[in-house]
């Protein structure tokens, strides 16, 4: 019986840390480039930067995921560091004043796997647990 | 009540620099024929509905008084980006206004010019960058108020410019900002107390610096200008002035004088909160346009999709020191010389303005905002109207403004 009870807490623990550890997964993204790109980490306020429309010491053309993608919403908070609501604001304002145009959006992470395979200078954000070929380096995680 | 509007009419030179403008893109678009199977053009917009009523019968702030008004602040604006080839494209910028002091039509027509990924020009008309929300004034989706900061944005006269204007982005790991030069000139015609005067900013020169690092970014902003009244009252008073020795008299009507603009500003955001404001001072050698200095700082809540804001701020004008050359009682001549500065100079702004803002922004959607707002103006006893501005409490020194607002982007 005690056998039994010590088997139970232990699966209900390694359930719990598993759930854990996919909720994590679940909510974390990765930052993508080109494998042929001579870049083998970005700091993230250089990737805040480059999705903000600034530049860096990266020739980097971002493209984000579009609006009710899951990813993008834990790439604003966690990386941007702005609500949507927010992001839609400032790219209102940067569009028109004429200042800024925000990045061209894809509907889903094969889309953004696609641009950063095909396009040198491309640079995009997935979900952490999307596979990505060897053609293509991770250089930020969060 | 003194009004003053703003009626900003096109002039032959203006017309000359729109045809040039449409002449370049013409020329650029026939020479990149290849590129021209690929031109896009790209229509976007923006709208506001603005409801609001002042709580006191018988006073007027911004337009508003004791009813409640959907014409003061209501507007829709279209604009048009034509991508020629990646370097060039042209904007165009439609806007029709509720409110009739203020002018509807093309706002903005520009050709840009990008040569390099951080350098750009724009030539044309654009909007004059004076302050961190001037150039989307009009666009209330991109920033949380429904009245932005009253004593620094409230009836701008001058909005835009038509000249070039160059951008150039910096940024490397920690840190990103850009910095602007223009120049250009302005003309407008502005209804002063009923006169036409013909305002005209002649050389302006402008330069916009920002850096970003982190949360906090600042901004900092100077505009230096030449500027030109031409009324037949005020030309021809001072004209007379002159002949007749009065210098000091003269000179505090004179038509050409210079103008300075000084902007500081800074933001720093959170995810769940913000604090950001703005110092600004215009410089004046004109008598009757009296130095003037603002100050506001905001802060902010977000709770997604909600934002609570609350601003306070002021304004104030620096009493010129009077001048006492004109009398009555020596001869005709003086006494009438000497009303019509005494005039002159009732127009001249004396005014210390408080204010204070309590507002919260609804975010329905990604492109529709709905807001409510309280602004609460306390002005000094002796206020009088500012030259730029038209918002005169008229006698009692406090005034609520309640607004409600549907803010979209398209």
């Amino acid at each position: 019986m005690k056998f039994k009870l010590h088997s139970k807490i232990k699966f209900v623990f390694a359930a719990s840390l598993i759930s854990s550890i996919t909720n994590v997964n679940a909510e974390n993204i990765k930052v993508i480039v080109n494998a042929d790109k001579n870049i083998e980490q970005l700091a993230k306020q250089e990737i805040r930067n480059l999705f903000m429309g600034g530049v860096t010491d990266h020739e980097l053309t971002p493209v984000s995921l579009s609006e009710g993608n899951i990813s993008r919403k834990f790439f604003h908070t966690k990386v941007i560091g702005l609500t949507e609501s927010r992001i839609q604001s400032y790219w209102a304002q940067m569009r028109f004043s004429g200042r800024l145009s925000e990045p061209k959006e894809v509907e889903s992470d094969s889309e953004a796997l696609k641009c950063v395979r095909e396009k040198p200078d491309c640079v995009a954000y997935v979900a952490f647990d999307f596979e990505v070929p060897e053609d293509v380096k991770v250089v930020y995680v969060n | 009540m003194v009004d003053m509007s703003v009626n900003k009419k096109l002039q032959p030179y203006s017309q000359q620099m729109l045809r040039f403008v449409f002449f370049i893109a013409l020329v650029t678009s026939a020479s990149n024929i290849a590129y021209a199977k690929q031109q896009q053009l790209e229509l976007s917009g923006f709208a506001r509905l603005i409801g609001g009523y002042v709580d006191d019968d018988g006073l007027n702030l911004r337009g508003y008084e004791n009813t409640i008004d959907f014409d003061k602040d209501s507007l829709i604006a279209l604009r048009a980006d034509y991508q020629f080839n990646r370097q060039i494209n042209v904007v165009g910028q439609a806007i029709a206004h509720s409110a009739d002091n203020r002018e509807s039509g093309l706002q903005w027509l520009y050709l840009q010019y990008t040569p390099l990924r951080n350098l750009s020009l724009k030539l044309g008309k654009q909007r004059l960058p004076i302050f961190a929300y001037s150039d989307i004034i009009d666009v209330g989706f991109a920033y949380p108020y429904i009245t932005p900061p009253l004593t620094t944005y409230t009836d701008i006269i001058f909005t835009e410019f038509e000249g070039v204007l160059g951008r150039y982005d910096y940024g490397s790991k920690n840190y990103r900002g850009f910095l602007e030069l223009y120049g250009g000139f302005n003309n407008s015609i502005v209804d002063i107390d009923g006169r036409e005067v013909e305002v005209d900013l002649d050389s302006i020169f402008g330069a916009v610096g920002s850096l970003s690092i982190g949360d906090i970014s600042f901004r900092v902003g100077y505009i230096t200008s030449k500027t030109t009244f031409i009324e037949n009252q005020l030309n021809g008073l001072e004209d007379v002035l002159t002949t007749l020795g009065f210098g000091q008299s003269a000179r505090a009507v004179q038509a050409e004088n210079r103008f300075e603009f000084f902007q500081f500003g800074f933001n720093y955001e959170k995810l769940e909160y913000f604090i950001s404001g703005e110092h600004n001072e215009i410089i004046s050698n004109a008598y009757l346009v009296p130095d003037y200095r603002s100050t506001y700082v905001s802060i902010g809540k977000y709770d997604y999709p909600f934002t609570y804001h609350f601003t306070a701020g002021y304004g104030k004008t620096d009493i010129p020191e009077p001048i006492n050359e004109l009398q009555f009682g020596i001869d005709p001549v003086q006494d009438f010389l000497t009303a019509s500065f005494n005039e002159l100079e009732r127009s001249v702004q004396i005014d210390t303005r408080h204010f204070y803002t309590l507002g919260v922004r609804y975010d329905y959607s990604s492109s529709i905002a709905i807001k409510l707002e309280a602004t609460h103006v306390n002005d000094a006893e002796d206020t009088r109207l500012f030259v730029m501005t038209n918002t005169a409490t008229q006698g009692n020194n406090t005034a609520t403004l309640y607004q409600f607002g549907i803010e979209w982007v398209f």
